[in-house]
């Protein structure tokens, strides 16, 4: 008995001790097997959209998302009409079927250019840029041009299309203003030639010092030009401005009345498909921020403590504890914001917010504007209020090395009900950081870049070092100390320590400064 | 015995007579604000002496009218919650509305379909574009439908389909009366929101140099401190760089000058062009010595509003903007770090005549359209009415336009949310109440220049006559105003 224990021992020890080397000294497998990456990932859903992709990695398929609201989204909207023109969709949704326009009247076409005439005109234009990057596209009836210095001082031309008004689809979204947008920036974008054309025998400007202009564009060195502004009346995407007095009023009038007598986009009598008109979706800042074109027209709902205010916008912010630093972004309420708005949105504030995400393309960066406000209606969740006052914005410390070097995971929630999953993502510092308070000290100015013309002329760029040579911009507003502009001189080679927003312009990260306050020199 | 019964007389007499002067010291302490219903006050029962019993007017049919305005979503949003509430009251109405485009667009577009019939029921509308409606005679007076004694039964009570003297009183006198302004004392319009001029100040410069606000326009002394040219001295004098007074809208200048002086600008009889005279003449002379002194800048030669001048931080800047009441957010400078650099105050433009004070009145009034279907007619009365008696409905639109409510100040003061943001108003946040409350101070001073076709082309040719004036140079200034002023006039009047 004695001598089978032993046995039995001697055997268990020789299985444990195969099996501890087997673990340390793992088989390399015959035939190793590469971890399939997803390059087709849905930003909504997270799922693969990719139907030809056969790895089990990709196993699950997005399978396209319902609308705003959750109810059938038609994926074959007619542009004019708005009606689906998918003879075999039975859904409810899409009962109202497209009969196709034989009739459509093409107004855009009888009208021609006459290169030859005593009008002022740009040809050949081009829609500004600024280092690659376009940033001219601002919506349906207004896009910026470069220009000779001759007939604006900063180079710009600032276009506001003559006749016509598009729906909103900035700062305030109105139904058919993105589309619009869209319309006019696809159409510019797709130009062989852009030619910008003046009213009379000189540029004239609006109120609010932007010229007042036709816009032509051809497909192809081959066809005649286009109006645009004409263009965007038959198509009923946008209405009458003055239409009647002007050169080409009698094609303003004849475009709009095609426009309704089809029954085109706001004269459809349908509602925007691509208006969202579902409640507000409830979210936090770190999941807008993580994920926020998911969000992109949509109305949401987040909270947040006001961290800073300027140029009608202010910044809203929340702590992470995942990542331990401010996650936020900034909401631009703009010039009609009601006296009682204005009250709640006050720096220390802990506020609800509820406006629509949008894109702002001159700034590359997501907003939320069109807020939700009304004065009978403070507590209600679909409006913005108040929630609590007193908190200190955080103006969180941080090393120059950190804002350009610096990486963080955070994991986040995307899709709603069935949909619903979680996903990590490995940022940079910076891109996180956007729209938040942070301060940072002792940086050396080495260079000072002050812009020359327009209306930021004396706003400057202070490129800084911190003690280990890492660069970093400040950009400031204009400043001014009793009524001075204040100039490079007062920065340039001074040690100085910053508080301001994390910033994004012509694709780089910077703390931007809006007030000579926000910036101490030490030497 | 006598003489004891003549002296107790005597004093039961007076007795007597000094309870009854205590019976009217009662009567005039407690006099009855009257709310007649059925022409009898529900607070004291008395009977209203103007009183007509009206007759039942069966309305139930289904009725559709078209409404054409220039409204943006911001405020067709308020207006879409009060059609709500209106078809609460009138389930069979379906009220279809257009945003046509500004306010040229919605006249072109009437003017157009008038010749077609087929103009909308109902538009927003100026002086001059009822004027020019009626010369086809399409616009509907309002008189008998605003002195109606007969009613609708809505939900069981009675619903008056005219206006009574309470409401009609409710109205701020001048909007009320600018819808009879057309030679022949009928009601064509009712005023639905309205704007006007103000003078906003840099206050917190102001108070610092220890300056006056204007109240006048001309110095009549060395030392006239309230004058704005007095202001406009000291303001350079402190800070040369500026540009001390903005005026956005010549042509609104020009009116209000010529109806301050009672100097004649437009008629509706006779000759319609009154605007070429001396006393005309001698103010544009003396603006014109301003703008070349540096002292003043209008919107047509500053290039955009001069509300960018004046919310500027820079020593180039101005410490007056004259401007419209509904602009009063965009007269506001940006807040940095939740403080506005300086506050703004928000006063009556100045005036020639303290006893007898001007100011312009814009913004939008309404007309119905005559119908071969009297319901509609009707139907669009009665929203008309609606929206413009609804003091909720004037609150809440005024609250998002930043136009004046069309209602006199004590009456919009019941609406509790209005009263919050009336009460709250000061020169940062609350500058929309500010300006709202500064225009309502005014509501006994403004005019209304009578409409006839040419009445809006005269107002761009004097608009422009303005600015030309301004920028002249050289010598013989006063021969140039004048030969300006007449080619204004043949402009009139080949416009006619």
């Amino acid at each position: 008995m004695k001598h089978v224990i032993k046995i039995v021992a001697v055997l268990l020890l020789v299985s444990m001790l195969f099996g501890l080397l087997t673990a340390c000294n793992p088989k390399e497998p015959e035939n190793p097997v590469e971890t399939h990456v997803c390059h087709h990932v849905c930003e909504t859903c997270g799922k693969c959209t990719d139907a030809t992709c056969t790895n089990a990695v990709c196993a699950e398929k997005c399978a396209g998302h319902s609308g705003p609201t959750g109810e059938h989204a038609c994926q074959h909207v007619c542009p004019l009409c708005v009606k689906c023109t998918d003879a075999s969709c039975t859904n409810a949704a899409c009962s109202k079927k497209c009969a196709g326009h034989s009739d459509f009247v093409d107004v855009a076409a009888t009208l021609k250019l006459d290169l030859g005439s005593s009008s002022k005109k740009i040809v050949d234009a081009k829609v500004r840029t600024m280092n690659g990057n376009v940033i001219g596209y601002i919506d349906g009836d207004t896009t910026h041009f470069t220009c000779d210095t001759s007939i604006n001082e900063d180079g710009v031309l600032k276009a506001r299309y003559l006749g016509i008004n598009t729906p909103e689809s900035t700062g305030t979204i109105e139904q058919y203003g993105k589309t619009a947008s869209n319309f006019t920036k696809n159409t510019l974008k797709g130009a062989q030639s852009i030619v910008i054309e003046s009213e009379d025998d000189k540029w004239n400007k609006d109120s609010n010092g932007r010229n007042l202009v036709w816009i032509w564009y051809r497909n192809s060195a081959t066809e005649d030009y286009r109006c645009l502004n004409i263009e965007l009346l038959q198509r009923g995407l946008a209405i009458a401005s003055n239409s009647a007095n002007n050169k080409y009023g009698e094609y303003c009038v004849a475009a709009i009345n095609a426009a309704k007598d089809g029954k085109y986009n706001v004269y459809s009598g349908i509602k925007d498909p691509n208006f969202y008109d579902g409640s507000a979706i409830k979210l936090t800042l770190k999941e807008i921020r993580a994920n926020p074109s998911a969000y992109l027209d949509k109305l949401v709902a987040v909270e947040g403590v006001i961290s800073y205010g300027a140029s009608e916008t202010i910044f809203l912010e929340e702590y992470d504890e995942e990542s331990y630093m401010n996650i936020g972004i900034s909401v631009y309420y703009g010039f009609g914001a009601s006296g009682g708005l204005l009250s709640i949105l006050k720096i220390g504030n802990r506020v609800r917010i509820v406006g629509k995400v949008q894109y702002y393309e001159a700034g590359g960066t997501y907003q939320i504007s069109g807020l939700e406000y009304n004065a009978r209606k403070a507590n209600d969740p679909d409006y913005c209020g108040l929630i609590s006052k007193g908190s200190a914005p955080a103006f969180q410390e941080i090393s120059a090395s950190d804002f350009k070097n610096g990486k963080r995971t955070i994991t986040y929630v995307v899709g709603t009900g069935e949909e619903q999953q979680e996903l990590s993502k490995e940022f940079n510092f910076a891109e996180l950081a956007l729209s938040t308070s942070v301060s940072l000290k002792d940086l050396r100015v080495v260079d000072v870049y002050t812009t020359k013309t327009g209306t930021s002329k004396g706003a400057m760029t202070l490129t800084c070092q911190d003690a280990n040579g890492v660069q970093i911009d400040i950009r400031t507003d204009v400043l001014t100390r009793n009524g001075t502009v204040i100039t490079a001189d007062e920065y340039l080679n001074k040690t100085i320590d910053v508080r301001g927003i994390v910033d994004f312009y012509d694709g780089s990260y910077q703390v931007k400064v809006y007030s000579a306050e926000s910036i101490t020199v030490k030497n | 015995m006598k003489r004891i019964f003549s002296a107790v007389l005597v004093v039961v007499m007076i007795l007597a007579s000094l309870s009854l002067v205590a019976c009217a010291s009662d009567e005039e302490a407690e006099i009855c604000i009257h709310t007649y219903v059925d022409g009898v006050c529900t607070k004291c029962n008395a009977v209203d002496p103007n009183y007509v019993a009206g007759e039942e007017v069966t309305f139930t049919d289904p009725v559709t009218i078209k409404f054409y305005h220039t409204m943006g979503q911001n405020l067709s949003d308020v207006l879409d919650q009060y059609i709500v509430e209106f078809n609460k009251l009138f389930p069979n109405i379906t009220i279809s509305w257009e945003q046509i485009g500004n306010y040229d667009d919605v006249k072109d577009q009437i003017s157009t379909e008038i010749t077609a019939g087929n103009q909308p029921n109902m538009a927003y509308c100026y002086a001059d574009h009822v004027a020019s409606y009626n010369e086809s005679g399409a616009v509907q007076t309002l008189d008998k439908y605003i002195d109606s004694k007969d009613y609708i039964m809505v939900n069981g009570e009675k619903y008056a389909i005219g206006l009574t003297q309470q409401e009609k009183d409710s109205f701020i006198e001048g909007y009320y009366a600018e819808g009879a302004t057309f030679g022949s004392s009928k009601m064509y319009t009712l005023p639905f929101s309205k704007s006007t001029e103000v003078l906003y100040y840099n206050k917190t410069f102001f108070e610092q140099n220890g300056i006056q606000v204007p109240d006048h326009w001309f110095s009549s002394g060395a030392e006239d401190k309230t004058s704005m040219e007095y202001v406009m001295a000291q303001c350079k004098a402190l800070n040369a760089e500026s540009i001390p007074l903005g005026y956005d809208s010549e042509g609104n200048w020009f009116i209000t000058m010529c109806e301050q002086y009672g100097s004649g600008y437009t008629a509706l009889k006779g000759e319609h062009y009154l605007f070429n005279n001396q006393t005309n003449r001698d103010f544009v002379a003396k603006f014109r010595n301003w703008y070349q002194d540096g002292l003043m800048t209008t919107q047509g030669l500053y290039g955009s509003y001069t509300s960018g001048l004046f919310t500027s931080t820079t020593n180039q800047t101005s410490y007056m903007s004259i401007g419209s009441s509904a602009g009063a957010t965009h007269q506001r400078p940006s807040a940095v770090e939740g403080q506005y650099p300086f506050e703004v105050g928000i006063a009556p433009i100045p005036q020639i005549d303290a006893a007898n004070p001007k100011a312009i009145s814009q913004g939008p009034s309404v007309c119905i359209f005559k119908k071969d279907n009297e319901k509609e007619v009707l139907a669009s009365w009665l929203f008309l009415k609606y929206l413009t008696t609804s003091v909720a409905f004037q609150a809440d639109f005024s609250m998002a336009s930043g136009y004046i409510p069309v209602l006199k100040q004590e009456i919009m003061l019941t609406d509790e949310t209005f009263k919050a943001f009336y009460d709250a108003a000061d020169g940062g946040d609350q500058i929309a109440a500010l300006a709202m409350k500064a225009a309502l101070a005014q509501e006994n001073a403004y005019y209304t220049s009578p409409a006839f076709k040419g009445s809006s082309a005269a107002r761009t040719q004097v608009g422009t006559l303005m600015q030309a004036c301004f920028a002249l140079q050289g010598d013989g200034i006063e021969a140039q105003i004048a030969d300006l002023f007449n080619k204004a006039i043949q402009e009139c009047k080949n416009n006619d």
